[in-house]
């Protein structure tokens, strides 16, 4: 049977075939011993026995059409399944009882839903942001039953805790998917559109979404008003719309009119009163408006008398914060930075993004400034020059001023940290570019500028490395803005930029402001990002240097022109002091420059790093370079005036978070390798994960760390560079059950960080498959028959037993699998299959001279879902083998089909 | 300038006009000073009208606080009635560190030329220096019983009509 064969090509599941009490036909592994596989008294016949054993992480509705499948009614939102977040789930729903779906290979009415329907699964699971549910509806009896009449669809919608509908995707594809915006418990609900179908679930990590999404469709946007559709019909119907369902603000019109439904009235006469219905409308009215409104628009996108339909979307602003002159810094949307603000305010899911202003200081008690402040220092040892009244170097960062009379200060470091990270949306004062970044200021500018010796303690305070204070911050800065500079070139300072940037650490630098091609430091130092300086128009702001040593250009302003109306100078409006009557007030202006440039740049990153923690300065050079950072200015490609171009807050912002979703990460010369590359834990609590270089470069590792409390890793057996092996433990202490996804993070001295991915289920929801209602067929090759089918002993377990005896001696093969939809036909796409041999180049079973022959297989689901390298779903098989209607009565292998 | 007549009145009452070694000295006083005044070139601006000075408070006193230009309003006010204001600018610099240096209180005026002692002051070459444009200014008031026909200050003049 080469067909057969053939079509077991693509199982690779594992396999255990052995003699019970004899040699085995193939494999030399001992197999589970079947408590019911025992010798068989006939002396010329065998026993063929067996387990089959659920893939991991795969699931079956618990309302499947298969009556000998066990039954928990899962359509509504009380009674909803519950799974694990990491699943492959094999189900059926039906718009209509089945009996009204003829059937060509048996009684219907032994069919669950025969009488009745089951509309809705609904299942509840525990999302961690980012993840994301697919769908592939899989047509019932499309094997049998050619044409439209079983044309079935299915629409999936995702809802929280307290059923507001966050998401839904209603294509008429085969595929949908929607995507959990939160960390938060969800109800997922699987719904017959029409006819009746099976469908395959998937729950896929938030970190591999890129590689698996299939569908086309785009889910809605939830954003619209409710009972109300925009609507154009074809110019012969505009008179015929009217019905007591929808009403049209315009009739007789063919242009777009706005419809309104009859809530009450389409409840009743549409196919919209089921019960689960009800219990949405009872649950949360407004949410039940919105699938309404959502069902009215799919029936009428379908309808031949309507050209087009759409939701009446609200459209609302881009997130605007609430600061009172924010209406005046211009300089944040130019960059797309209230777009960037929809993905992420800067507050990443753990700890803080830290941004060192080394600058004159910071004036504490700006009410924008007084929250977001970490502790800093005075690295000026001038006493003259600091002008603090403190002797030496000292860890008070305040800004004591720097100009030699009342009102004479720049108050500069002051309106660069409000640039990074004001207190942003509290109704007050002036934004900042990252609202939940905090600024570490380290005091490095005096009365008269700063000199190199200052400026590097500043720098290696702010990196954690060494340096005169005798101190450390309890927390390196993540990102180290430097809005000064000056033309002479050090190269100890060059050294120890590129020592901080190959620690990961972003340095941002001013790039002058004398309108110069000169190299100007240390923004012309290599690993510094440079910053040129634009203006309201994304023009070179007149002031701005440029040159060969320019990376990227962000607003500078130019306060010598009002561009954008707003009746103030174009400069960039941040914090600032006056102290002009002797008393420091808090206020705000407008300055220009690229110091003001410079802040952009470092409050940007520090968005990215909140969406994607692992971001690094290699990272952010490939992605500088790239393009991703910028929009190409100018010269196309890089140029001397905007390095790569203007920045980009979104598309910034966006990189990042493909890269945190599973997108790949740039290049580097160092290959460093974690052996294993993943961790999964469920019962133990401690493993060990190898670090080594398989690539050029002598990387030494600066830091072992993990993003999550319940993850902690040591160094367990580690060489002078830091590889070996450490010790990864895990605490489930106060966890809910679920599964959970962490890194544990390797950082380098001049390599880019390596993240090990960490899977933890906890509770008994475990990963263990469980499998549905099993029918196992043994199949004589020789006679081409099914001579014994067996049903699988149901206890909703993991794995399935079955045993045929009085074999005769000959070559058999084994196929078992599940009938989700009832239709007599097992190992259809979206069930469960097992098959021996798996391979062709196995030999199948031969029973001569044996007793007894106990085998063990793992079934599958059976899908066009891309394969998450997990085993429970794979490519398609595309078999279907009709199962005996009743278990044990021989069949002929005639009903096979290939689609 | 109508101040002739009213400087023989002053100058006999010797208040704040004396004479030195063939020169005379004439007070002054720094009203305000900033180093974001937005005066692109150096130069010397008189602030003789009540309009001017509210421009320049204007613009001096955005997003400060607003006893910022109450005050400033009735510091001008108080000068103005026996001063004559003027803005002198450093011009438009490429960073901070730039300024006045004031050296006294007192302007010497020789053949009708009052020479201010106050200097333009730069930061270091090479020093490390925040890179914000600046505009230092300052605001000084001059003895109005004074009488001179320009005005000089560190290279810079201005010659006053008659």
């Amino acid at each position: 049977m080469l067909k057969l064969k053939y079509l077991f090509l693509f199982y690779t599941s594992i396999f255990l075939l052995s003699g019970c009490g004899g040699s085995g036909g193939g494999g030399s592994i001992p197999s589970k011993q079947s408590l019911s596989c025992e010798s068989n008294p006939e002396p010329m016949t065998s026993t063929i026995c067996g387990t089959i054993n659920a893939a991991a992480n795969m699931q079956f509705d618990s309302d499947l059409n298969d009556i000998n499948t066990p039954f928990i009614d899962n359509s509504s939102f009380i009674e909803a399944q519950k799974l694990q977040n990491f699943v492959t789930v094999q189900g059926f729903v039906t718009k209509s009882p089945t009996r009204e779906f003829p059937s060509l290979s048996h009684d219907r009415s032994t069919d669950r839903f025969y009488n009745k329907t089951d509309e809705k699964d609904v299942f509840q699971v525990q999302l961690q942001k980012g993840q994301s549910i697919q769908l592939q509806v899989v047509n019932f009896e499309t094997l049998e039953v050619s044409g439209e009449a079983f044309s079935g669809d299915i629409d999936l919608s995702l809802y929280n805790q307290t059923y507001d509908l966050i998401a839904r995707s209603d294509s008429l594809d085969e595929f949908e998917y929607v995507q959990a915006p939160t960390t938060d418990i969800y109800y997922i609900s699987v719904s017959a559109w029409t006819g009746a179908s099976k469908y395959i679930l998937q729950i896929l990590p938030a970190s591999i979404q890129n590689n698996v999404i299939q569908t086309k469709s785009t889910p809605n946007s939830m954003s619209f008003e409710p009972n109300q559709l925009i609507v154009q019909y074809t110019q012969d119907d505009v008179f015929k719309v009217a019905n007591t369902e929808i009403k049209t603000l315009h009739d007789g019109i063919s242009r777009p009119t706005l419809a309104f439904i009859n809530e009450a009235e389409a409840f009743n006469i549409s196919a919209n009163a089921t019960p689960t219905s009800s219990e949405l409308a009872s649950l949360n009215h407004l949410s039940y408006q919105k699938l309404l409104t959502l069902k009215k628009l799919k029936t009428l996108k379908q309808q031949s008398n309507v050209l087009n339909a759409s939701l009446n979307y609200i459209r609302e602003k881009q997130k605007t914060p609430s600061d009172s002159f924010y209406a005046y810094q211009w300089h944040y949307p130019s960059m797309n930075l209230p777009q960037a603000w929809d993905i992420t305010t800067g507050t990443p899911d753990t700890g803080s993004i830290i941004v060192a202003v080394i600058d004159t200081g910071i004036y504490s008690a700006h009410p924008d400034l007084i929250n977001k402040l970490v502790s800093g220092y005075d690295f000026i040892a001038d006493d003259e020059n600091s002008g603090d009244n403190e002797s030496g170097i000292d860890n008070n960062p305040e800004d004591p001023g720097d100009g030699q009379d009342l009102g004479t200060s720049s108050w500069h470091g002051t309106h660069v940290a409000g640039t990074v990270a004001a207190q942003t949306d509290d109704n007050a004062g002036v934004a900042g570019v990252s609202w939940g970044a905090k600024i570490m200021p380290v005091r490095a500018l005096g009365k008269a500028g700063g000199t190199s010796y200052d400026i590097m303690q500043a720098v290696r305070f702010a990196a954690g490395l060494e340096n005169d204070s005798g101190t450390l911050p309890d927390q390196r800065a993540d990102i180290i803005n430097l809005s000064l500079g000056s033309y002479g070139f050090g190269s100890v300072e060059a050294s120890l930029f590129k020592q901080v940037h190959d620690m990961g650490i972003m340095i941002v630098a001013a790039a002058g402001n004398d309108n110069t091609s000169a190299a100007f430091y240390p923004a012309a130092y290599d690993g510094v990002i440079s910053v040129s300086a634009t203006d309201f128009s994304k023009n070179k702001a007149p002031y701005s240097n440029f040159g060969s040593y320019i990376d990227i250009a962000a607003p500078g302003g130019n306060n010598a022109i009002n561009l954008n109306g707003d009746g103030q100078p174009d400069g960039v409006l941040s914090t600032l002091v006056d102290d002009s009557s002797g008393t420091k007030k808090a206020v705000f202006g407008f300055y220009q420059g690229t110091s003001m440039a410079a802040p952009h740049i470092s409050g940007m990153l520090a968005l990215m790093k909140a969406v994607y923690p692992d971001l690094n300065a290699n990272i952010v050079d490939s992605l500088l370079v790239d393009g991703s950072l910028s929009d190409d200015t100018g010269a196309s490609g890089r140029d001397d005036i905007y390095g790569y171009g203007n920045a980009n807050a979104l598309k910034a912002v966006q990189a990042a978070l493909k890269i945190a979703n599973g997108g790949s990460l740039p290049p580097s010369p160092p290959i460093l390798l974690a052996s294993p590359s993943s961790l999964s834990f469920t019962n133990t609590a401690q493993a060990t994960i190898t670090l080594s270089n398989e690539g050029d470069g002598d990387p030494e590792v600066i830091s072992a760390s993990s993003n999550n409390y319940w993850l902690n890793v040591s160094p367990l057996n580690i060489n002078d560079k830091g590889l070996g092996s450490y010790q990864v433990s895990i605490n489930k202490l106060n966890l809910s059950d679920g599964f959970y996804l962490s890194s544990v993070i390797f950082t380098f001295d001049n390599a880019p960080s390596l993240s090990v991915r960490v899977s933890l289920n906890v509770g008994d929801i475990g990963s263990s498959g469980k499998l549905a209602n099993v029918y196992t067929l043994l199949y004589d090759i020789e006679n081409d028959m099914v001579i014994q089918s067996t049903q699988g002993i149901n206890n909703n377990s993991e794995s399935i037993q079955f045993s045929f005896t009085d074999v005769p001696q000959g070559r058999y093969e084994i196929v078992s699998g599940t009938d989700v939809d009832n239709d007599g036909y097992i190992c259809q796409l979206g069930e469960a299959c097992a098959i021996y041999p798996p391979t062709s180049q196995i030999d199948p079973i031969d029973n001569t001279d044996l007793e007894t022959i106990n085998v063990e297989m793992t079934a599958i689901i059976l899908s066009t879902l891309n394969n998450i390298s997990e085993q429970s779903a794979r490519k398609p098989t595309q078999i279907a083998i009709k199962r005996a209607l009743e278990p044990s009565s021989p069949i002929t292998l005639d009903k096979k089909i290939q689609r | 300038m109508k101040q002739a007549a009213k400087l023989l009145l002053i100058s006999l009452g010797g208040l704040s006009i004396s004479a030195c070694s063939g020169s005379q000295l004439v007070k002054f006083s720094v009203i305000q000073q900033s180093n974001q005044c937005h005066i692109q070139a150096p130069e010397i601006v008189p602030l003789s009208s009540k309009k001017e000075q509210a421009e320049f408070i204007k613009r001096y006193s955005l997003f400060k606080a607003p006893e910022t230009r109450d005050n400033l309003t009735q510091l001008f006010d108080k000068h103005a009635q026996y001063e004559t204001l003027f803005i002198v600018a450093q011009g438009q610099k490429s960073s901070a560190g730039y300024g006045f240096d004031i050296q006294g209180d007192q302007a010497k005026l020789d053949n009708e030329q009052l020479t201010l002692p106050i200097f333009f002051k730069s930061p270091a070459q090479d020093a490390y220096l925040a890179q914000v444009m600046t505009s230092p200014c300052l605001v000084l008031g001059i003895d109005s019983n004074a009488h001179y026909t320009s005005l000089y200050i560190d290279g810079l003049e201005i010659n006053l009509p008659e």
